[in-house]
């Protein structure tokens, strides 16, 4: 990503592009590469069809926002494309390689790293410990190195918890460092989450309804920090959200799901006034 | 960690000694530990290995319990393991039982993994049951392998060099310098990689899965690592006895390992295992047999031998639900509570 192309104030939930729109687009269009393609995924719970016939894609950066009911289907798709689980038709590219068979940990070698819509940090240790787990991929060396803590190890250590603190710097975790991380508020949990995810140095970081619970002034440092990533570091996002408001504030694109179903897509501005969207929402 | 520390460098920050305390506390220890046989003498010294032996195996415990989470009921069995093993060898094979604890260490990490097999499935309560299955079933192999009376080790197989291992000072000081080493070797575990692998595992299985955690191998790791301290602990165990018997390796003595673990400080495997062993192991038996004569006195024999696993169990329960984090947690407040005095806030 080159320069700085947003601007934001956060008190009235505005923000806008310092280009225009198509200006914007058509620079886009030019640097475009797809990252992740899914093709007609099926995911299927006991005859409920979570995930029906999906084809989404993502490309490299956009903020894109996926939206939709409870029950949508959402975070199934999420699962999917991490690799949690394995649709029973259909297939997920990466930068046009086929990942459908990859586990989750290879993807997140490849550069595709998430956040949970339940939490799913590791309560009992303290956020660089959190954060430094998820550097877990790129571990090397053995038991018996680790027992002896060999040069090697030692020097391992010191990369992870090099990345560990630069994320905590990227999101302002300092105070928090060797807090327990079931001891903090839902807010910092969260951003705990999204460090831990971009410790991992990714390309694109799927994150699952992270507003859900948060406070307003959480909702605000979060969107803050969201922007200031993708800013500074041209990481791509998807959005998992219920909160309208911020995915039409934030994404530059927008896909509605509906019972497995995707079924509008497009700029924020045309997704909220579709008709099949209104219905979803407000009849619904 | 109080506000305003800040190490120069990240190696500083996981380097095992972080503070001038740390350092003054090494040299206390070291020196205390190394001259302990100057004033420990005959029962007080026994006092000292046998608190070593069980700080090895409640260490053990401690990784597979504290840091993993998997609850193993048949921690003394992997002991035994380790127990039998030396004193066999040295019995029927006439190997050196000092040598042999190596080997007793690598038969309880075999024991170890097998025990590991039904975590890859069951958790809590399930895992527990199946622990204390394999705890009986290896009582019950014990007690097949010298059914009547102890296997004595002969005794030439506890000397190197002529000096006789089996009591005293050199065996304290074998067994302290195996203490350290293990000790050294957790602390590493639990600082690196592998250790936040194995507390992922406890806290949260499916996001370890996620991030990328071999969940099932951190699983076998972890009963693999703790069986290895129980197995030395074991075959220190067997140098020290005059015989071998099951009855060391009750299902009891898993409880009381599982107590140390719990009360002094799961996930804290030094010093937590240190308290626990400390409070259970040297406090108790000292408390026991100053109080034992009294209890009988007063005729509540019944009270006296079973005392011990009331209060054992009490404790337990105790900690389990108002101080999960053990007494290293009571002491780190109380210590905090001291920093921060007089303002109570
Ligand atoms: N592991 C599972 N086992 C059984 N059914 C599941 C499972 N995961 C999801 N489902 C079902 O699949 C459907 C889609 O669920 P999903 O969680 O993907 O929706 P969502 O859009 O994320 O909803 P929400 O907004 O509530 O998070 C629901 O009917 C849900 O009950
Ligand atoms: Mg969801």
């Amino acid at each position: 990503m080159g320069g700085t192309r947003l601007s934001y104030d956060i008190e009235s939930w505005k923000v806008d592009r310092v280009w225009d729109k198509g200006d914007l687009y058509r620079k886009k269009e030019y640097e475009r590469e797809t990252l992740v393609r899914t093709e007609h995924i099926l995911v299927e719970f006991g005859g409920i069809r979570a995930v029906d016939d999906v084809s989404i894609k993502v490309d490299r950066g956009e903020i894109l926002g996926i939206i939709g009911p409870n029950g949508a289907g959402k975070t199934s798709l999420l699962n999917v494309i991490s690799g949690f689980y394995k649709p029973k038709h259909g297939k997920v590219y990466y930068k046009g390689v086929d990942i459908t068979r990859l586990p989750p940990h290879l993807r997140v070698k490849l550069g595709i790293s998430r956040t949970f819509q339940h939490s799913e940090l590791f309560m009992g240790m303290n956020v660089i410990e959190n954060i430094m787990t998820g550097l877990h991929p790129w571990r090397k060396g053995n038991t018996l190195s680790y027992a002896l803590w060999t040069p090697g190890v030692m020097k391992w250590e010191e990369w992870a918890r090099e990345k560990a603190e630069h994320v905590i710097d990227l999101l302002d975790l300092h105070e928090y460092r060797y807090h327990i991380v079931g001891s903090l508020p839902p807010g910092v949990q969260k951003r705990v989450d999204l460090a831990r995810a971009l410790a991992q140095d990714p390309e694109v970081v799927f994150m699952d309804e992270p507003m859900a619970g948060l406070t307003r002034e959480e909702k605000e440092d979060l969107v803050r920090a969201i922007i200031e990533v993708y800013e500074t570091r041209g990481i791509t996002f998807v959005l998992v959200e219920h909160d309208l408001e911020v995915v039409t504030d934030i994404c530059d694109r927008i896909i509605v799901m509906d019972f497995g179903k995707v079924i509008a897509e497009g700029r924020p501005d045309e997704v909220v006034n579709h008709p099949l969207v209104v219905k979803a929402y407000l009849g619904g | 960690m109080p506000a305003g520390v800040f190490k120069e460098t990240y190696r500083a920050d996981m380097a095992h000694l972080r503070y001038p305390i740390h350092y003054a506390g090494l040299l206390i220890g070291s020196v205390l530990a190394l001259t302990a046989p100057l004033y420990l003498k005959g029962y007080y010294l026994d006092q000292a290995i046998l608190f070593m032996i069980f700080l090895i195996a409640a260490v053990g415990l401690n990784i597979t319990l504290g840091l993993a989470g998997l609850v193993s009921l048949a921690h003394a069995a992997l002991m035994g393991a380790g127990a039998y093993t030396v004193a066999l060898l040295a019995l029927k094979a006439g190997v050196n039982a000092i040598l042999a604890i190596p080997l007793a260490g690598l038969a309880a990490a075999g024991l170890g993994f097998i025990l590991s097999l039904p975590s890859f499935k069951l958790k809590g309560y399930y895992l527990a049951m199946a622990s204390l299955a394999a705890q009986f079933i290896l009582e019950y192999i014990y007690s097949l392998i010298a059914p009547e009376q102890y296997i004595s080790i002969p005794f030439e197989t506890k000397e190197i060099a002529g000096i006789f291992f089996g009591e005293g000072i050199p065996l304290y000081y074998l067994a302290l310098a195996i203490t350290i080493v293990l000790l050294l070797a957790a602390a590493n575990i639990a600082r690196g990689s592998l250790g936040r692998a194995m507390k992922a595992v406890r806290d949260n299985d499916v996001a370890a899965e996620i991030v990328g955690i071999n969940v099932t191998m951190t699983k076998a790791l972890a009963f693999t690592i703790g069986g290895f301290y129980a197995g030395v602990a074991g075959g220190l165990y067997a140098l020290y006895s005059a015989g071998v018997g099951w009855e060391g390796f009750t299902l009891l003595v898993s409880i009381e390992l599982l107590g140390m673990v719990l009360i002094g400080g799961p996930g804290r495997v030094v010093w937590g295992s240190m308290l626990g062993v400390l409070v259970l192991k040297t406090g108790w038996t000292n408390l026991e047999s100053s109080l034992n004569p009294l209890l009988t006195g007063m005729g509540l024999d019944i009270i006296a031998s079973t005392a011990k696993y009331i209060v054992l169990g009490t404790l337990i329960a105790v900690f389990i639900i108002l101080e999960p984090e053990g007494l290293i947690a009571v002491l780190r407040r109380i210590k905090e509570y001291l920093r921060l005095w007089p303002y109570s806030y």
